[in-house]
Formats: structure tokens, sequence, C-alpha cells
């Protein structure tokens, strides 16, 4: 609370008045004197307030002495949280939310919220003396050392980025610190603006956190300078769909671009600005509450100009690029407002990549099937190839650009289920059908059954027609599941989600957990004494193009990459890298990065010949912010305290007010004089000489 | 005069000498014992001309106005004035609070100042001079005689006054106004320190008995100007207990408290047709008196 605390030791300094007072009564003179009668009757007319008035003159004087004092002591402003910041500390680790909903900023072009945590921090430990500051930016998660408080506002890793920030990780990294470098007392400042994303307040690291600064043996608060305050009026903006689809005369690009604000400010038209190239053009999104999407915006593509322009653009090898993975790229932006972060959204396109499907079957009439419905693309320019191989020739294909593995025949076990493993865990798809003959091999948990046959053939009862594989059209309409006829149905053992059930409850198609990827389980065969599938097609076509669709968007979504948290979809796409993958990045458009934070900022890189669209997390895009009950509860138990900050707030987290305690002097010692002054006494009565007749 | 051969302090030869050549008179008639130049409740034989009254068997002829007798063909006698000497009752306040003085001069100094030289003047043209020393109770009282010796009994009276014990000057006034016979000038000299409520009882009384009644009030310029800086302990002059006070504090109600007083005072003496004269001990006491002098013969040229 003070930075010259010891000069405090003068604080009996206000008993002074009191004492002088004491002998000021002593020194007193006595004068005999005849008009007591007055003087009693004066005593009577003002004892109260003359007692009230020597009171209020003794507080004056003790209050000047007291403010001179506590000035000389250079008291710092916020005393609850100079308090929490335990005055002079050793060491401060700075946790700095670099995540984009920190670039917000109170008015537009006005100073963010990280700007102004930096500004603040920086002064306030500069202002405390701190001897050693170390910064843990949401970016690298690790410590830095800064030079001085000043060199926070310096640092290139105080910058926004568009990653999101991981509140236990840089919490973790704090205590790794703390602990490697037993320094005296420690302040831990955290800068955020409490958002759930960042803050993961469910993540299981949370108690040991706790456990792990409860145990360190030095003193340790937690100083948390939230600004958690929200703008209604701020616009993001985000790309949510890109296709690129072949027609007749070339291509078309297709984008699903959506704007969101964090409340319903009432309607808006909102110029959305679509940059492709050197070609610009202006879309108005007219946006009511508080989403609004523009879907299915089409935009014809000149597919040789757009070659060309990325080999304009320094794209490395873009000439031997898989035009599939690295055609073009674009911006779609937003006018400017109180957040810059999230106005711009960088995508990448690429033709329609190969709906490339591997056919294991053990039967040949089912291979033939499945051959059929993999083989026949739903667009005519689509491009497919249909694969055959046996069981254990799957371990030396190469499966990342593989969209679906349609599997009949025995589940498959040692390296062709690792394969297999690997190949959903990067959000590949597999449909497994039942072989003639069950074995208890088990696969993502589960394992084949017996054949169970129906007689008469039944039909499934109930589909979840909402979503997955069996959804209704985007148009509403049904696919003729009901219509199917099965004669004969294989059991799946095991925890499955059933999406398609039969009359007697035995599960047509199911869908196994999977972190990644989607698991499939059909019971039965396309065989005609199995079901009706190959005869009834549609249903299967469907399952099964779907199934390439969503094994496709794995393969070309990785164009669409999260900051920070793209670059390992990144690696699982494209299979092992060294670490960080994204040090290998090439920057071709977007604000400037560092080559070393290239994968946690915005904006397009190039790697090994395909284009990366980075952008900000969808879920930075989100308004929640952790109540501060939930904080509360996060470092129950701890040293710490919450400072609310804004964006833009001139006022510093700690500042020396010694200048409001001289005036505190001042006050104190015009209000002395002002209860001294004398009172106004009536005109002085003169001497009355004279005759008075009645 | 020769009476007084010892040398009295509190009298000046030479205000005595000014003073001389302004007689003393009274504002309403006075009873005297001889011949003097008061105005005298009875007819008398003097030269001023009072009334014309009818002849009733038993007057004497020889004051029976012949001249309206031969105009009007009735009886007529004329009066004339009786001029008489007065009774001066010098009251003194000796109180304790008469030893209080800031400016050199006790009030009590100035008090035998104003009573001796008003005794000597009055005794010098015929009247009679009598002396009362108040406080609780009278202390010494000398009854109004005309002889020489008197007086200087009375200015012994007055140089042996020792300021004292506490007062009670509206009973000690009662007292004298059943005690003097009627018509007589009443001199009170006093600082009046008490409840002029009481005063105006005491004085009501006093002109009841018809007696013309004059107050000195004595008052020091400390006491009106309480110009103390200091916390003072007050010490009571008549024996009440010290107080404790910083001027500072009080001196505003102080100053409120004694205007009160005076203008209820001023009131009482107004209501009671008292000649009150308020008196600074910094004033010059022959000043004082010649003013109290002239504007009495003003008064007695009107009448």
């Amino acid at each position: 609370m003070f930075l010259q605390p010891w000069l405090l030791l003068a604080l009996p300094l206000v008993a002074l008045p009191v004492i002088i007072h004491l002998i000021n009564r002593q020194r007193f003179q006595s004068v005999p004197w005849a008009a007591m009668m007055f003087l009693l009757s004066a005593q009577a007319l003002s004892r109260g307030y003359s007692k009230l008035r020597a009171w209020l003159v003794m507080l004056a004087r003790m209050a000047a002495v007291a403010a001179a004092v506590l000035a000389v002591s250079r008291p710092l402003s916020q005393g609850w949280m100079a308090v929490a910041g335990g005055g002079r500390q050793a060491t401060a680790i700075v946790l700095l939310d670099r995540s984009p909903s920190m670039s917000q900023a109170a008015v537009a072009g006005g100073e963010s919220k990280l700007t102004t945590a930096r500004r603040q921090v920086a002064l306030a430990l500069e202002t405390l003396g701190t001897e050693r500051v170390v910064l843990i930016d949401s970016v690298s998660a690790q410590p830095i050392e800064v030079s001085s408080p000043r060199g926070l506002l310096e640092v290139p890793e105080g910058d926004p980025a568009a990653a999101a920030a991981d509140l236990p990780l840089m919490l973790q990294a704090a205590c790794e610190e703390l602990t490697a470098n037993r320094s005296a007392a420690s302040t831990i400042w955290i800068c955020s603006d409490q958002r759930a994303n960042d803050w993961k307040v469910t993540d299981g690291a949370w108690p040991a956190i706790r456990e792990a600064i409860g145990v360190i043996p030095q003193s340790v608060r937690l100083t948390l300078l939230a600004s958690s305050d929200s703008a209604a009026d701020n616009l993001a903006v985000r790309v949510t769909g890109v296709a690129l689809h072949p027609r007749e005369t070339g291509f078309e690009l297709r984008l699903e671009i959506a704007i969101r604000r964090e409340s319903d400010t009432g309607p808006a038209s909102v110029p959305v600005l679509i940059e492709l190239g050197p070609a610009r053009s202006t879309v108005m999104v007219d946006l009511t509450g508080t989403e609004a999407l523009l879907a299915g915006h089409t935009i014809p593509i000149d597919i040789s100009a757009l070659q060309a322009l990325s080999g304009d653009a320094g794209l490395p090898a873009a000439s031997n690029a898989d035009p599939a993975l690295a055609l073009g790229w674009g911006r779609v932006s937003i006018p400017a407002d109180t957040n810059p972060a999230d106005n711009d959204f960088y995508f990448a396109f690429g033709l329609p990549p190969l709906r490339r499907v591997i056919v294991v079957a053990e039967e040949s009439q089912t291979q033939r099937t499945l051959e059929l419905v993999a083989g026949i693309t739903p667009e005519r320019l689509l491009r497919g190839t249909v694969e055959t191989v046996a069981a254990e020739a799957v371990v030396g294909l190469p499966l990342e650009e593989v969209s679906l593995i349609l599997w009949q025949g025995a589940l498959p076990e040692s390296g062709a289920a690792e394969a297999l493993t690997g190949f959903v865990a990067r959000g590949g798809q597999v449909i497994f059908l039942p072989p003639e003959d069950p074995t208890p091999a088990a696969f993502a948990g589960i394992s084949w059954g017996a054949w169970s046959a129906h007689s008469p053939p039944l039909r499934p009862a109930s589909w979840r027609a909402d979503e997955g594989l069996l959804a209704s059209t985007t148009s509403g309409t049904a696919l003729p599941v009901g219509e199917l006829e099965i004669g004969r149905t294989c059991a799946i053992l095991g925890e499955a989600t059933a999406l398609a059930v039969l009359a007697d409850g035995s599960p047509v198609l199911t869908r196994a957990a999977s972190d990644h990827g989607g698991v499939y389980f059909l019971a039965t065969t396309p065989q005609l004494r199995d079901s009706d599938l190959a005869a009834n097609g549609v249903v299967l076509y469907a399952i099964v193009q779907r199934a390439i669709d969503a094994g496709l968007e794995v393969v070309a979504g990785a164009r669409l990459v999260d900051a920070g948290g793209g670059v390992a979809a990144a690696r699982q796409v494209r299979g092992p890298q060294p670490e960080p993958a994204a040090l290998s990045w090439l920057q071709v458009a977007g604000p400037p990065a560092t080559s070393s934070e290239a994968g946690f900022h915005e904006g397009m890189f190039a790697s090994a010949g395909r284009l990366l669209a980075v952008n900000r997390p969808a879920a930075e895009d989100g308004a929640r912010v952790v109540a501060d009950e939930d904080v509360d509860a996060l470092f129950a138990g701890l040293s710490w305290s919450r400072f609310q900050n804004r964006a833009g707030a001139v006022k510093g987290v700690v500042e020396e007010v010694w200048r409001l305690f001289l005036v505190a002097v001042l006050l104190a010692l015009i209000a002395e004089g002002l209860l001294c002054l004398p009172a106004l006494r009536p005109p002085a009565i003169g001497p009355k000489i004279g005759k008075v007749i009645a | 005069m020769s009476t007084d051969r010892v040398a009295r302090t509190f009298l000046d030869s030479s205000v005595l000498a000014r003073l001389a050549a302004v007689p003393l008179l009274s504002r309403r008639p006075m009873t005297g014992g001889v011949s003097g130049r008061h105005e005298s409740p009875h007819r008398g034989s003097s030269v001023e001309f009072a009334e014309y009254r009818k002849y009733v068997p038993g007057d004497d002829l020889r004051r029976l106005d012949w001249r309206v007798y031969g105009r009007t063909d009735r009886n007529y006698v004329k009066e004339y004035e009786a001029d008489t000497n007065l009774r001066l009752c010098l009251v003194v306040d000796s109180s304790g609070s008469m030893g209080y003085g800031s400016t050199g001069m006790t009030r009590i100094d100035y008090a035998r100042r104003l009573a001796g030289t008003l005794g000597f003047l009055a005794s010098r043209q015929g009247d009679a001079v009598g002396l009362s020393c108040v406080a609780d109770a009278i202390l010494r009282h000398l009854p109004p005689r005309r002889n020489p010796a008197h007086l200087r009994l009375v200015l012994d009276g007055l140089e042996e006054m020792r300021p004292h014990g506490t007062s009670r000057l509206p009973q000690v006034l009662h007292e004298l106004a059943e005690t003097v016979p009627q018509r007589a000038m009443i001199v009170i000299v006093s600082d009046l320190f008490v409840d002029p409520g009481e005063l105006a009882s005491c004085f009501g009384h006093l002109r009841f008995r018809k007696h013309d009644v004059v107050v000195f009030h004595l008052l020091d310029p400390q006491e009106m100007a309480f110009d103390f800086r200091r916390p003072t302990r007050f010490l009571d002059m008549e024996g009440g207990s010290p107080l404790f006070v910083d001027p500072l504090d009080i001196a505003d109600r102080y100053a409120q408290a004694l205007s009160a007083w005076l203008g209820a005072l001023r009131s009482t003496v107004l209501e009671q047709g008292i000649d009150y004269h308020r008196v600074l001990l910094d004033e010059d006491y022959e000043k004082v008196l010649a003013r109290f002098l002239i504007s009495r013969a003003s008064t007695r040229g009107r009448r």
C-alpha cells in the first residue's frame, strides 16, 4: 500500500495536536474577574457547540498530521489492489490473454483491452518496483523473461493473436516457473477478458493448479485484471462454408458467410466485402437478431487466372501443388468496429478433392454393389475412385487422402485395426458390413454377433432423420428408409448409437463412439437374401455418398485452420510433422506475423504445397463470459483478488496518490483555520452617559 | 471650605473649583430642613411666584393681592414657591467586584472620586450629605447631615471603604428606600452586576418614596471588550468558583450576554425614570460629573 512504509512509523505524530493542546491548557493565565455573570451565561449558551468545535478543530489538526505522514509514505491507489499486489514484490508473472476478444476496444479505434491491460500492468509493476518480470502469453504459454516492466509494452509476445487462450495451461506454466525459480514473494497477474472458451472452467487441470499454487513455499498472490465488459455493437464475420463446384463452363465458388453480434441492437444491413484476388465485391447482409447467415453466395471462378495469381503470390511450387488443395484464397471483411480482430476472415479453396474410397469385401456380390454405389459421384464433374483391396493390404495403403473405407468381412485385427484406428482418428469414415461368419474381433468397442433371419422381412420402424447418414435432404424430403425390407441382420454387440431400428428393436445402422471421424456398422448386406439395399439403392447410395462427403470435409477442410488449434489439426491430416509445424509455414497474406507464431495469427499460409487459411476459433466470436462466482470457485482457497478493468481505462491499476493526501492536508488546515476563526462580535457597546428621564 | 483639612487622594481641588460653578439640583421637589436652592413640595416665601389662591379666613392678610382685589373685588392670596435644601444620600457599592479595574484605576477608586466630589459640592451649597456603603448588606450608613464635620465623616467613610464580599444591591436598596426619609436624592454608584428585573423592583420602590434616583453605572473597558486571547482562569472577585474558559470560544456569546443585559438595564431605567449614567473607567470623572450637573441645571431651567 505504501512505497515507503517505514515512514508510517511517524504516524504517532498524530497525537501531537492533543499533546500541544494539553500543554497549552497548563499554560493558562489567572485573572481576577468581576463580570462573572456574563461568563457563566456565555458558557451555558455555548457549551455544546464549543465542545463540538473544539473536537472538530482537534480532529482537523490530527487529520492534517496524519495526511502529511501518509503523503510522505508514498501511498498507492486502489488500496485493496495494492494489498493484493502485496506492495513491492520480487517477481511478477504476467499471464497475458492475447485472444482476439482481447482486441476489443471501448470505442471504434480506441485502445484495446489487451493494450490497456499491458499498459496498466506495466505501470503498476513499475510503480511497485518489481524486480523481475516474467511474461507468459497465451500463444507460447512459455515463460519469457522481460527486462523491465516497461518491456511488457515492447515485446512482440504481447501483441494480439488470433488463437484462443488456454488459461489452465498458462497457469500451469506459471506454477512450473515459480517452482523452478524459488524467488521471494511473487504475484501472478492475469490479464484476461474471462471468456469461457479461454478459461475452460470444466478443465480437469484446475484442481491440480490450485493444489500446485498452494504448495509453493513462497508467498504467491493472484491478481485478475478482468476486462469482461462486452460491446453490444461489435460484429464478427466468419466463413462457415466454402466449396468450389465445377460447372459446364468453369467453376463457381459457393460461400456461406455468418455475421454475428453480441446482442440484438435492432435490424441492420452490413456490407460484406469479398476479396478474391484483385476482384472485390460487396454484398449486403441484413442482420436481425444476433446472427445472420448468407448461404449459397456464388461467385464464378476463372481457374487459370487463379492459378496465375497463386504463382504471383509466391506460393511455393504452386504449379506443382495439388489444385485440389491449393487453388486460391480470399478474404471477407466487414467495416471497422470496436473489435478489429473479428472483422476479417480468410478462406482457401481448391478443386473438389478426389472422392477416394477403399472397399474391402469378402463376398463378391457385395463388393460389386459397394463399388457401384461408391464409384458413382453425385455430380457428373466430380471425380471419384474406388479401390478394392484385401483386408491385410490395408496396412500398407496411404489412407491420408481416403474419404471412406467400406469393410465387409471380419472386423480388422492387429495391423489393419491400427491403420483403421489412425484413419478414423484423422477424421476418416468407415462403414462395416457383417461377414458371413462373424468373429469375436471388435473395433471401437463393437463386435459382430449372430445372424438373425426375419421372415417375413422387416422394415425399419424408426431412424434418425434429423442428422447423420440417414438424415432427410436439405429440402426436407425423407430418405425411403422405411421402405427397405431386411431379411437378415447380424447382431451388433457393444455400446453404439442406433441410427435405424427394425420393428423388433434390432438395429440396422449404428454409429460407434469416436472423437473424430465416423465408425458405422450396417447390420445387413446388400445381398438379396439379406436385404433389398441393392435393389432399392437410394438409401445405400445416400449412406455411402454422405460418408464420402464427411470424409472429404476433413481432407478439404484442412484449408480452414483455427489459429493455434488448427496447427494440430493440420498435422493430423498430413501426418506427423516436426514440432512446431507452423515454423515451416510461409505467410501469403494477412497481417505480418513472426515465423515462430505463424499458426497463431490470422492470414493465409502456404505449407507443403497447400494453402491454409488461419482464422480465429469460432468460440472467440461468442460473448460468453465466465461468471465471477465461477472464477471465485476456481481460485478458492488461494490469495487472490479481482480488479475490474475496461478497455481504454485511463486510470492505472496502481498509482501513487500522495497528491491527494497533500490536498487532504490543505483541506484539513483550511478547515482548522475556519473553525478557529473568532466569531463575529456585535458592534462595540460604547458608554451611555446622560440623563434618562422617564 | 475648610471642613476637610485632611488631604483626600480622591478629591481634586481644581476639579472641585471648576465644578462648583454648576449647582447640584434635584429633578423633583425635595424635603429639606432649611431653606435652600431646591424646590420644595410646600409653598413658601421665596421670590418666585407660584399661583393665586382664594383667601380663606386665617390667611395672613399681608399676602392678599390688593391689586386683584381692586380690579375684581375678590380676595386672592398670592403664593410663592418654597426653596429648601436637599438630602443627598450617596449609596456606594463596595462589593468585591468593585475592586476590578484594567485601566489603572479600580471601580471603587472611581466611585470614591464621583461620590466624594458630589458630596463635597452638595455640602458646599448647603445640602445634607449622607453615605451608605453597601455590599451584601449596608456596611456603613451615615444619615444625611449638613454640617461640615459630617462631611468629613462621609469622606472618611469613602476613604476607608474596601471592596469585599458579594453584592446584594437590590435588597440593600429596598432597605434604604424604607430607611431614608421621603424626597431625598439617592446617588447610586455601582457596577450593577445583578438581575435587571430585581433592580426594576427596587428602583420602583425608591421612586414610590419620591426619591430622585441617580445611577452612575461603572463599567471597565475590558469588561466591554473581553479582549483575552489565551485560555484563562477567571477568578470570581466576589468569592464564587473560578471558571476556566478559552476566551476565543465564548467571546461572541459573552458579547451577546452583555448586550442583552445592558439592553434590559436600559429598559429598566427608562421605565422607572432613573437618571442613569453609564461610565467607563477610562473616562475623566470630571467630565462625567460636569455633564451630570449641567444636565440637571438645564432641566431645572425648563420646569
